[in-house]
C-alpha cells in the first residue's frame, strides 16, 4: 500500500575522517487506489464586520457546495467566529443532506444569529473547529478548512499560540487548510498555523474560486492513503543530523523534531495518492576506518504501516571512490528545499532572495545536478517555481499584493 | 592551501570533491551555470501580446486579463499611477481578435485617441495606443 525510498548521494566516504552525505526519504502511495474512507471535515468561518457582503455569500455559497460534495456517511460541521466563536453546525454525518444545509443556510440570517462583530477571535474558532473535529479525528481523515480576512483582534493573537494549537490539531491528524481573503489578513500567522498542523495556505485572489477551493480541499482529503506518517531516523554513534525539510504540497524547514538517545522522530505530511511526501536532511559522518557502515535506519511508521530502510556507506581511502556522487538526488532536493525557504521568508528582502538565487545558480553549474532537476518533474517544478519568484523579488518594487501572490507560489508547490 | 568550499568557507584537503564540514560539491573551475528551465519549457504558456510603455513591456499570456494601479506601480512615480483606477481596464481575446474595455475608471481610457470609458468592448488591433488616465501611453502588439 505505502513504499518508502530512500536514497544517499554517496556510496563511499572518506576513511578515518569527517563527511556529509544528503539523505532523502520519499513515502508514496503504491497499487490502485481504494475508495477514499470516511471524511471529517470542520469549516470555520470568520464572520467579524469585514466579511458582510460577497465575502461571505462565497464563502456561505463554499460551505453549501461542501455539503453537496460530502457523502452521507461523511462528517461536517461549521463553526463561525468574529469577537467569540460558536458552532453553527455541530459535527454530524451529512445524512440525506436537507438538515446540514438547512442550518448554513441560516448562518448569518435573521435577528437571533447575527453573529457579525467587530472583533475577530480567530484562535478560538479554530480551538472550537478542532474540539468538533477531535472527538473523531484518529479515525478518520480529519481537515479544518479556516477562511479569514482579517488579523486576530481577540482572545490569544500571539503567533506562539497559534502554532501550539495548530501543532495539537497535526498531533491528532488534523490539517489546517488556512485560506485567507482580501488584502487585510495576516499571511504569516496563516502559513505558520498551516505549517505547524501540516496543512496548506491558501490566498484567496479571485473570491469567485471559493466554492473551487473549498472543493478542492476536499478532493484533496480524499486522495489521502496514510495520516501523520512519522520518520523514524535511528543514528550511528557519533553521527548526527542537520538542515531537515519536509517537502510535499508545502516546502518547509523541520524543527520540532524529538531526540531521544540517537533516535529522531519527525512528521511527513500525508502521504496521498499520485504525490510523494518527502523528507530530506544531511547526515555528519564520524571519522570511520575503512569498512561498510551502516550510518543510519530509517523506518517509516504509520498505523498498519512500517517499513525500515538502512542507508549504508562505505569508508574507504581510494579517492576515487569518495570523490563520486552516486545519487544527486538528495544533494539537488535539499538545495532547492533550502532555497525555496528562504524565499518565502524573506520576500521582502532581496538580499537575502540573492542568496538563494545564488544557491541555485551554483549548483545550476554543476552538470549532475542539473541533470537531476531536467529528469524529475518534481524537482524542476520546485526550482522553476523558486527561481521565478525570486527574480520578480530582485526586479523589486513590490505591492503588498504582489508579496502575497509571489509567497503563495513560493509556499504551495504545484 | 586546500580547496575552499563556496556555500560554507571550510578549507578542505587539496584531493577534496565534496565539502567535508557542508556536504556541498566543491567546485574547482566554475562553468557557467545553467537555467532551470531549459529554453524550450514545453509548460512556459505562449506570450499573446505584449503592452509596452516609456522602457517596459508586458507579455500576456492570459486570454482576458484586467490591468490596473497595481500592474504600473513598479514601474511608474506615483505622481503618475495614482490615477490609475484599480481595475482600470481590461483585455480580452475573441477568436483571432483582441478588445479593450475600460471598467469604469476614474480618469478614463483612450483608444488611438477617443475616449472609450463607458462604450464597452472595443477591438484592438497590432500597434494600437492605449492612453491610460491621459498620464500612460501604451502600444498594443500582438505576439
Amino acid at each position: 500500500m505505502v513504499s518508502l525510498d530512500c536514497r544517499v548521494n554517496r556510496s563511499h566516504v572518506r576513511a578515518g575522517r569527517k563527511d556529509v552525505v544528503f539523505v532523502s526519504a520519499d513515502a508514496k502511495a503504491e497499487g490502485p487506489m481504494r475508495e477514499a474512507g470516511t471524511l471529517n471535515v470542520c469549516l470555520a468561518i470568520d464572520c467579524s464586520g469585514s466579511m458582510v457582503g460577497k465575502k461571505f455569500e462565497m464563502a456561505k455559497k463554499a460551505a453549501l457546495l461542501i455539503a453537496n460534495s460530502l457523502r452521507p456517511t461523511d462528517h461536517i460541521s461549521v463553526i463561525t467566529f468574529a469577537g467569540k466563536a460558536k458552532v453553527a453546525v455541530p459535527r454530524q454525518q451529512v445524512g440525506d443532506r436537507r438538515e446540514v444545509k438547512g442550518k448554513i443556510e441560516k448562518i448569518g440570517l435573521g435577528p437571533k444569529t447575527i453573529i457579525f462583530g467587530a472583533r475577530t477571535n480567530l484562535y478560538d474558532g479554530i480551538r472550537l473547529g478542532y474540539e468538533e473535529l477531535a472527538s473523531v479525528a484518529r479515525l478518520y481523515t480529519a481537515r479544518l478548512i479556516l477562511l479569514t480576512d482579517g488579523e486576530p483582534t481577540t482572545g490569544p493573537t500571539s503567533e506562539r499560540a497559534f502554532v501550539e494549537l495548530s501543532e495539537k490539531l497535526g498531533d491528532r491528524g488534523v490539517s489546517v487548510a488556512a485560506l485567507g481573503v482580501g488584502k487585510k489578513y495576516n499571511e504569516d500567522l496563516l502559513i505558520a498555523i498551516a505549517e505547524a498542523s501540516r496543512g496548506k495556505w491558501h490566498h484567496v485572489v479571485d473570491l469567485d474560486q471559493l466554492p473551487e477551493l473549498f472543493k478542492l480541499e476536499l478532493l484533496d482529503m480524499k486522495t489521502v492513503v496514510v495520516v501523520k506518517p512519522e520518520l523514524h531516523v535511528h543514528m550511528l554513534a557519533g553521527a548526527e543530523l542537520s538542515n531537515v525539510y519536509r517537502v510535499g504540497t508545502m516546502v518547509t524547514e523541520v524543527t520540532d523534531y524529538q531526540k531521544t538517545d540517537n533516535e529522531y522522530v519527525m512528521l511527513l505530511e500525508d502521504i496521498k495518492a499520485e504525490s510523494a511526501s518527502k523528507l530530506v536532511f544531511k547526515i555528519h559522518v564520524p571519522p570511520r576506518p575503512r569498512g561498510k557502515w551502516k550510518i543510519s535506519k530509517l523506518t517509516l511508521v504509520a498505523p498498519s504501516v512500517k517499513i525500515t530502510q538502512d542507508v549504508v556507506v562505505q569508508s574507504t581511502s581510494d579517492s576515487s571512490l569518495w570523490g563520486a556522487e552516486a545519487d544527486p538526488y538528495p544533494r539537488t532536493l535539499l538545495t532547492l528545499a533550502q532555497a525555496t525557504v528562504v524565499v518565502k521568508e524573506a520576500i521582502g528582502d532581496p538580499t537575502r532572495v540573492r542568496q538563494a538565487q545564488d544557491l541555485i545558480e551554483t549548483m545550476m553549474r554543476d552538470p549532475a545536478a542539473a541533470t537531476e532537476i531536467r529528469k524529475d518533474p518534481s524537482l524542476m517544478s520546485i526550482g522553476n517555481t523558486v527561481t521565478r519568484v525570486a527574480d520578480t523579488v530582485v526586479r523589486g518594487k513590490l505591492t503588498k499584493e504582489d508579496k502575497k501572490k509571489l509567497k503563495l507560489q513560493a509556499t504551495v508547490i504545484r | 592551501m586546500g580547496i575552499k568550499c563556496l556555500q560554507c568557507g571550510h578549507d578542505n584537503p587539496n584531493d577534496s570533491v565534496f565539502c567535508e564540514e557542508c556536504g556541498a560539491k566543491l567546485q574547482v573551475a566554475a562553468p557557467p551555470a545553467l537555467p532551470v528551465a531549459p529554453p524550450t519549457a514545453p509548460s512556459a504558456p505562449r506570450a499573446l501580446y505584449k503592452l509596452s510603455f516609456k522602457d517596459n513591456t508586458f507579455e500576456v499570456s492570459d486570454s482576458s486579463r484586467t490591468f490596473g494601479r497595481p500592474d504600473f506601480v513598479r514601474f511608474l512615480p506615483e505622481k503618475e499611477y495614482k490615477f490609475v483606477s484599480r481595475e482600470h481596464f481590461t483585455i480580452s481575446k475573441d477568436g483571432d481578435k483582441f478588445y479593450i474595455r475600460d471598467n469604469g475608471s476614474a480618469n478614463g481610457t483612450k483608444l488611438n485617441g477617443v475616449d472609450i470609458k463607458g462604450s464597452g468592448k472595443k477591438e484592438l488591433k497590432d500597434g494600437s495606443k492605449i492612453l491610460v488616465a491621459d498620464t500612460e501611453e501604451l502600444q498594443f502588439n500582438i505576439i
